[in-house]
């Protein structure tokens, strides 16, 4: 199949039009189905934050190969790109200081620290590529297209999507991978609808997937461009066993952790002492374990952050503020 | 192919990627790969083939 290709690879962004090749970034493989004309027929790559390999395969990037090449019979016209190219190396952060090679996750950090300093990042631009689970769609990591799962009362559920069915298209754009769909996503607004349109059965079904505020929150800690901005949370300690948990009136699945003698500087300014009990930040308790509990302050704060951690000491409770970095 | 070997077979389709540059581009023409856009582009026209571009950030 490769063969009805022709095959190009690329191990610099810089000197690409980011209007054309627009992207996960933070990603170290991603490709792209593409005429002549440069029009954009599929996507296949991405991740969550469970593990690298978990979105593809190689029977799903033959599957997405397939569909471009049915593509390729009559492709629409390029989607226009107004105004000049722009390139990786044109950001005034990548000017100012940038050394070596332009790493695709740096065009995400260029993009940010040149909003940054116009005085126009919004935190809410954090919430890049969502998932299709963002509105309740599990995809076939073998068939990008083919619907695996629907959770119960989510969006893709009210709009009437079942397992088994074809997804076609999501906010107007074709769909052939889980990159196709996450790209459709992460174009689609905070808040809001968009169309959807599926297959089942050799008939055509469309409906309008309600986006409601928030739906494009996902783990993002594993992206590389965010390093700088996600806090570190220096506890370390084991997790309460249950019976623990039942003599200080917690719920058994309630994330609780004892903080151990190696109390770190930041903490100890705080007040935190050996033999705390962690059970929360900002008053909110959080489900499973230790690294849930922290990994919650990993998804929900950034640096410089306030965040008022949540103790029991001696079984009553102590509040201390912590600032994060 | 198990999930864990799967990158690697990504790898051995796209072609040696954490060989050094001068070796990796070695290997991307013997196998059939360009690694110009521009020329990819040509390629294309020339042909009537669709395009199959990959990034591989290169550490």
């Amino acid at each position: 199949m490769a063969d009805k290709f022709v095959r190009v690879r690329l191990v610099r962004i810089a000197g690409m039009d980011l209007r054309l090749f627009d992207f996960d970034y933070d990603l170290t493989w991603y490709c792209f189905f593409l005429n002549a004309d440069e029009t954009v027929y599929g996507r296949y790559g991405g991740r969550d934050a469970s593990d690298a390999q978990a979105r593809i395969s190689l029977k799903g990037l033959r599957h997405a190969m397939g569909r471009a090449l049915e593509a390729h019979e009559s492709p629409p016209k390029p989607e226009p790109r107004p105004g000049k190219p722009v390139r990786a190396e044109d950001f005034a952060a990548a000017k100012r200081g940038h050394r070596g090679c332009i790493h695709c996750h740096n065009v995400n950090e260029f993009r940010r620290a040149d909003r940054q300093a116009a005085g126009k990042w919004d935190r809410d631009e954090l919430w890049v590529y969502p998932l299709p689970e963002n509105v309740g769609l599990t995809l076939d990591v073998d068939a990008g297209d083919r619907v695996k799962a629907v959770r119960t009362g989510s969006p893709a559920d009210r709009a009437g999507l079942k397992p088994g069915d074809r997804l076609t298209a999501l906010a107007g754009r074709p769909v052939a991978s889980f990159a196709d769909a996450s790209y459709a996503l992460h174009r689609s607004p905070a808040k809001g609808t968009i169309p959807v349109a599926w297959e089942r059965g050799g008939r055509k079904h469309s409906a309008a997937l309600e986006l409601a505020a928030g739906w494009r929150k996902t783990n993002i800690t594993w992206r590389p461009s965010l390093l700088d901005i996600l806090p570190a949370v220096p506890f370390s300690g084991d997790d309460l066993t249950v019976a623990e948990k039942k003599q200080l009136g917690l719920a058994p699945d309630r994330a609780a952790m004892r903080q151990d003698k190696f109390v770190h500087s930041t903490l100890r300014a705080i007040g935190l002492r050996q033999g705390d009990v962690v059970v929360g930040f900002d008053g909110q308790a959080v489900s499973g374990a230790m690294d849930d509990l922290l990994g919650h302050v990993r998804r929900n704060y950034l640096v410089g952050d306030k965040v008022t951690v949540n103790v029991l000491r001696d079984g009553k409770p102590v509040a201390l503020v912590l600032k994060l970095k | 192919m198990t999930r864990t070997h799967l990158l690697a077979g990504l790898g051995a389709l796209l072609l040696a990627p954490a060989a050094a540059p001068a070796q990796t581009g070695k290997l991307t023409a013997k196998y059939g790969w360009l690694t110009d856009y521009d020329a990819a582009k040509a390629e294309a026209r020339r042909t009537g083939k669709p395009i199959f571009l990959v990034f591989r950030c290169e550490p």
